[in-house]
């Protein structure tokens, strides 16, 4: 065994954290040399970079991880979306009628989040329909509430007193920390953890072994509820308001938070999900403000659209096919090893 | 067995039935028309005058593109308003995403029974084509030389467009740009075209104002055209024989790299100038005013704007440099352009399509309206109360509306509408609302 | 009402409560064929009572299978994947890029058949494409889906440009619905679905593999074949529903198809049919929960729903008769889509 191989065994945690952060700092790496070569700026040109990328990554990674705590057990929840127009809609605007600021709309929308989710839930166990159709179902219902509610307006952070918070970078920073701890202990070190690990790995084992299945399945909505409506408060005070949709809409949200999702999933190997979709959250955020920079040489949000989710898809084939790749890599190094030897011997033969 | 087992699945059945003809039954808008069937000849009240509403219920279906500001004071206006006032009932739709949902949309209202449509999505010949194959009128918000077929095709019972004037509005911002850009053009104009290049009327009528706007205050020659600047969907750079920066920026809020291209763009610090054909004042402004704190750089903000607390926000939010985070908005009078289209509409349904409806060529009527531009929190003020829809108190009231209404003024021609129409400024409009 | 009822049987007696009977029905085999038609009837019959008959006039029918005929066709297509255990929500882009490239086609050619033949090309190559990338690189079909929809609404969206729409002279759509191509060229297609699918071994075999994926591969099935075949088939029908939206309105936009995968899969789940497949899996279905939808939109526009509320009571609606309709597992259901 080499001394690198040998090293790399001695110091796995430390490979596992390098590689972790690796891939983001390589997506950072490769946009800023596209962006300075083509664009003449930087990928994260200045302060206001540094505050887009962490509101956004805060919202990515908060929705990432709302998705995490359905797919991986076999439910796709569409309504996902829906529930974080509803949390936020709702919950934010009781919070600005009382006056409590930034963070009274991030706890209101959060509870509101929770009862959202919980609804689903509660409809899921009961009456035991697709996970996915009753998302469909699901979205239509939340998407008419609320769009109705608040005059068809949504909610606007715009001008508000006290929501300058959402964009303070030190309170992002301490949101995203708490989130990471809190999730962590939930999924890893928590009997709820250990459950929905269990019931992921087979429903049916699980429930003969005495989990309860409902409350976990229970749990894991109202988590993710909580967990979208974070991501949607945030998501406002970038944009100043959240705009009701209709027409099932809000799927595209759920749609475009797989992405780092994904990354996320694949990069927990070498940690756990929280950290690994905090990764990939932030490799997706570089690459979507990296391709951003390309509007100044007149790259149209089209153009940037469809690279972006070619990289998806380039991703997802390197993915599902990981361990092809490294059977031929070890059956290359394999035939050259057996080679060599062949020569060998040939040679000491003649020799 | 089997007879109970089947007695109780036509008790599931029956009782399944109920439910959703309890669910149709509790529909309907309670602030509509009283009564329920078309061409009932109930009169209802609620007219300024107290006179007796005409007898002859109408029913008007609208086809909506958007679901904004505008849109729910529109809804405010004919429901609460005009519905008692001329015993007319209105069907609203969905968001209508393409032309298939506007035709669906029309085939359902023309299956309930409806007298005519407000298009405000399609400005279409086929849509055109639709109504008049079932006897019911069309009108709709556009501009003519967007539809070629519908303008020079023979559509008896097409009313006419209603839309901006482009040529006041161009005024708007150039007269603001007089005042507050530079002689030389060099703080670089930034112009969100918004949706215009996906066809969107509303925001091709104003990106191209824009460009008129900077066209005649630096006297520009640009090296290609303003349809085919505003058709765009890339980022584009206008050429011009000045070399002044004007960037065209497409695309919709709603997408998710619509703000970071906004926020980049600023970021180069070449533009000092943020001009947009959307309502998008209230998206951009945390972007903004990023920008003008982490760069030091004042950037003016003009957009298009409907009267709501958001506009009234922006005004009274100051921006890092002390100036309010919006500098020019203009402002649709929502209730005249609306009052525009029901009465061209209600003139058709009242028999006079021909002479209300036509100009001197006989071609279908073209309304221009004129827009409202507001630079200041104190200009803002003067117009507290206009469009209100939680007070119901309207720009166009009866005695506006009635004016352009042949059952008031029987020869009433589109000439004689839009002189009604561009007279509405701001001063007129302080008089009306003093008055009413 | 007693909750309970004594039914003798041979040897004992059954106490059975109304939710056991209830079962008892719902798991009869024909119940789940039966149904999605019974709630179509009934929705018009209710419909018909509250608009005082104007519901029954054939135009008003006739104008719900016109409104269906898109949703359906494509739904009755997108059959075939979902009997397999895929999952394809791309078809609205697919239909989208493959509307465009037929109308460019036709604007250089002048030709019908040119225009036609484009856009069903174009819609297995980019069927045959998604299916590629599930079979060759193994990637779950939903996620390709997801990544594709946005690829091909962006490659649509820069060949229509900027004027948002490109259209085709209106006598050549009209010549073409007054000629019944819109019906002729559905009933036709479904048809060759419903034989394919319940007549010969294609479908078969694809319900197989959509039931149990291990046990039909261990007997010789070919997984990527019968994968091919559907989105082949998907492709057909998805490329003769872009047509059918062309003639619809003589014109592709870039809003075109905008929402429709998720509208067939409404339209499937509301037709009786469950989206991860399975032995009872059918080819109509699509085609009846498309109906059933126009049907609702129709009927709750005429009897004066607000449209603010439409969207709720349809999703409402959809719940209920879903859960109806839907066999009660014993554990919750899931599937690994990602």
């Amino acid at each position: 065994m080499s001394k690198w191989q040998d090293f790399k065994k001695k110091h796995i945690l430390l490979m596992h954290a390098a590689f972790t952060i690796a891939v983001p700092m390589a997506v950072w790496l490769v946009m800023e040399v596209l962006n300075s070569l083509i664009c003449g700026v930087h990928t994260m040109n200045s302060m206001v970079d540094w505050t887009t990328l962490m509101r956004n990554l805060v919202s990515s990674f908060c929705f990432a991880l709302g998705l995490n705590c359905n797919l991986p057990v076999g439910r796709m929840d569409t309504s996902t979306g829906s529930q974080m127009y509803l949390a936020c809609i709702i919950g934010g605007n009781v919070a600005l009628s009382l006056n409590l600021g930034g963070v009274g709309v991030l706890m209101f929308s959060m509870l509101l989040g929770m009862v959202a989710g919980g609804f689903t839930g509660f409809l899921f166990i009961n009456l035991r329909i697709l996970p996915m159709v009753l998302g469909l179902g699901i979205s239509l219902v939340y998407e008419c509430i609320s769009f109705s509610v608040y005059d068809q307006q949504g909610l606007s952070l715009f001008g508000k007193q006290g929501v300058g918070i959402l964009s303070n970078k030190l309170f992002i920073v301490l949101v995203t920390l708490l989130i990471m701890a809190v999730m962590t202990y939930l999924f890893q070190y928590s009997s709820f953890g250990y459950n929905r690990r269990a019931i992921q790995g087979n429903q049916k084992l699980a429930n003969d072994a005495g989990i309860n299945i409902y409350r976990n399945a229970l749990l894991c909505y109202m988590t993710a509820g909580a967990l979208v409506a974070i991501a949607g408060v945030f998501d406002t005070a970038y944009k100043s308001n959240l705009v009701p949709v209709l027409g099932m809409n809000s799927n595209s949200t759920v749609f475009a938070n797989m992405f780092p999702m994904a990354v996320g999933v694949w990069l927990a190997k070498k940690s756990n999900p929280v950290i690994g979709i905090l990764a990939g959250s932030l490799s997706v955020q570089f690459l979507v403000l990296g391709l951003a920079k390309f509007t100044n040489v007149g790259m149209s949000d089209y153009l940037q659209t469809c690279i972006k989710y070619s990289v998806w898809l380039v991703f997802m084939i390197y993915r599902m096919n990981e361990d092809k790749f490294q059977f031929m890599k070890d059956k290359r190094s394999r035939v050259a090893l057996a080679k060599a030897t062949r020569a060998k011997r040939m040679a000491a033969a003649a020799a | 067995m089997r007879k109970n087992v089947l007695k109780r699945a036509a008790a599931v059945v029956l009782t399944g039935a109920m439910l959703l003809v309890s669910l149709a039954g509790c529909g309907g808008t309670p602030s509509s028309a009283s009564a329920s069937t078309v061409g009932s000849s109930s009169a209802t009240s609620a007219t300024d005058s107290g006179a007796p509403a005409p007898t002859k219920q109408f029913v008007i279906g609208v086809a909506e593109a958007q679901a904004n500001d505008e849109v729910t004071t529109r809804r405010a206006y004919f429901e609460n308003f005009i519905a008692p006032t001329y015993n007319v009932k209105f069907i609203f739709s969905e968001v209508l995403k393409d032309d298939a949902a506007v035709k669906t949309f029309i085939e359902n209202c023309i299956d309930s029974g409806v007298d005519a449509i407000i298009d405000f999505k399609s400005n279409s010949a086929q849509m055109a084509r639709l109504c008049e194959e079932n006897d019911v009128v069309y009108t709709v918000q556009g501009i003519p030389d967007m539809a070629p077929e519908l303008m020079e095709g023979d559509f008896p019972l097409f009313t006419g467009w209603s839309g901006a004037d482009n040529a006041q509005v161009g005024n708007l911002f150039r007269d603001w740009l007089e005042a507050n850009a530079s002689e030389d053009g060099s703080e670089g104009f930034l112009v969100s075209t918004s949706l215009a290049a996906q066809g969107n009327v509303q925001h091709v009528e104003v990106s191209r104002a824009i460009l008129e706007g900077l066209q005649e205050k630096y006297e520009l020659t640009y090296e290609k055209t303003i349809d085919e600047l505003v058709a765009s969907s890339e980022t584009t750079n206008v050429a011009n024989d000045k070399n002044i920066l004007i960037t065209l920026y497409p695309g919709s809020p709603n997408k998710e790299t619509w703000l970071p291209g906004i926020s980049s763009l600023l970021q180069s610090g070449k533009y000092a100038m943020f001009l947009s054909s959307g309502q998008t004042y209230n998206q951009s402004a945390t972007a903004v005013n990023e920008v003008e704190q982490a760069f030091g750089i004042d950037i003016k903000v003009a957009s298009i704007a409907a009267f709501s607390t958001t506009l009234t926000t922006a005004f009274n939010t100051q921006d890092p440099n002390g100036n309010p985070s919006v500098d020019m908005v203009t402002v649709k009078p929502s209730s005249a352009l609306n009052a525009c289209l029901f009465a061209t509409t209600y003139n058709a349904l009242n028999g006079a399509i021909d002479t209300a409806c036509r100009d001197a060529d006989g071609n279908a009527a073209n309304y221009r309206f004129q827009m409202i531009s507001i630079t200041s929190p104190e200009e803002l003020a003067m117009t507290e109360g206009w469009d209100d829809r939680d007070t119901g108190t309207w720009i166009a009231g009866k005695e506006f509306v009635d004016s352009m209404l042949v059952t008031n003024n029987p020869d009433i021609t589109p000439e004689d509408i839009n002189k009604i129409m561009a007279s509405l400024n701001v001063e007129s409009i302080s008089a009306m609302m003093e008055k009413a | 009402m007693n909750a309970t009822a004594s039914v003798k049987t041979n040897d004992r007696e059954l106490h059975l409560s109304l939710k056991e009977r209830v079962e008892v029905i719902r798991s009869n085999r024909y119940f789940l064929m039966i149904f999605p038609f019974a709630m179509l009837a009934l929705m018009i019959v209710i419909f018909g009572v509250a608009t005082q008959g104007r519901f029954f006039k054939p135009s008003v029918l006739k104008g719900i299978l016109s409104q269906a005929i898109i949703i359906g066709t494509c739904a009755t297509g997108v059959a075939f994947i979902y009997s397999n255990g895929n999952l394809d929500i791309s078809i609205g882009a697919v239909l989208g890029m493959a509307s465009t490239l037929g109308v460019l086609a036709y604007n250089a050619t002048g030709s019908v058949s040119v225009f036609v033949l484009v856009s069903v090309g174009t819609a297995l190559a980019l069927m045959a494409f998604n299916c590629t990338m599930s079979v060759v690189c193994h990637i779950k079909t939903i996620t390709v889906a997801i990544v594709v929809t946005q690829i091909y609404g962006a490659i649509t969206t820069l060949l229509i440009g900027g004027a948002g729409k490109i259209e085709i002279p209106y006598e050549v759509s009209s010549g073409m619905e007054d000629g019944g191509f819109r019906y002729i060229a559905f009933f036709a297609y479904f048809l060759f679905c419903v034989v394919i699918y319940h007549y010969t071994k294609v479908g078969r075999e694809l319900r197989f593999l959509g039931g149990n994926e291990s046990c039909a591969q261990q007997t010789g099935m070919s997984n990527a074949k019968a994968t091919y075949i559907s989105f082949l088939m998907t492709g057909l029908g998805v490329g003769l529903a872009a047509v059918f939206s062309v003639i619809d309105v003589s014109a592709v936009s870039v809003e075109t198809g905008n929402g429709l995968g998720m509208d067939v899969m409404l339209a499937t789940v509301l037709g009786g049919m469950s989206i991860f497949g399975g032995a009872r899996s059918n080819a109509y279905a699509g085609l009846v929960g498309a109906l059933t939808v126009a049907a609702l939109n129709k009927g709750l526009l005429m009897v004066g729903v607000s449209s603010a509320l439409i969207q709720g009571i349809r999703g409402v609606i959809f719940l209920a008769l879903v859960y109806l309709n839907s066999e009660r597992q014993k554990l919750l259901p899931s599937r690994v889509q990602f």
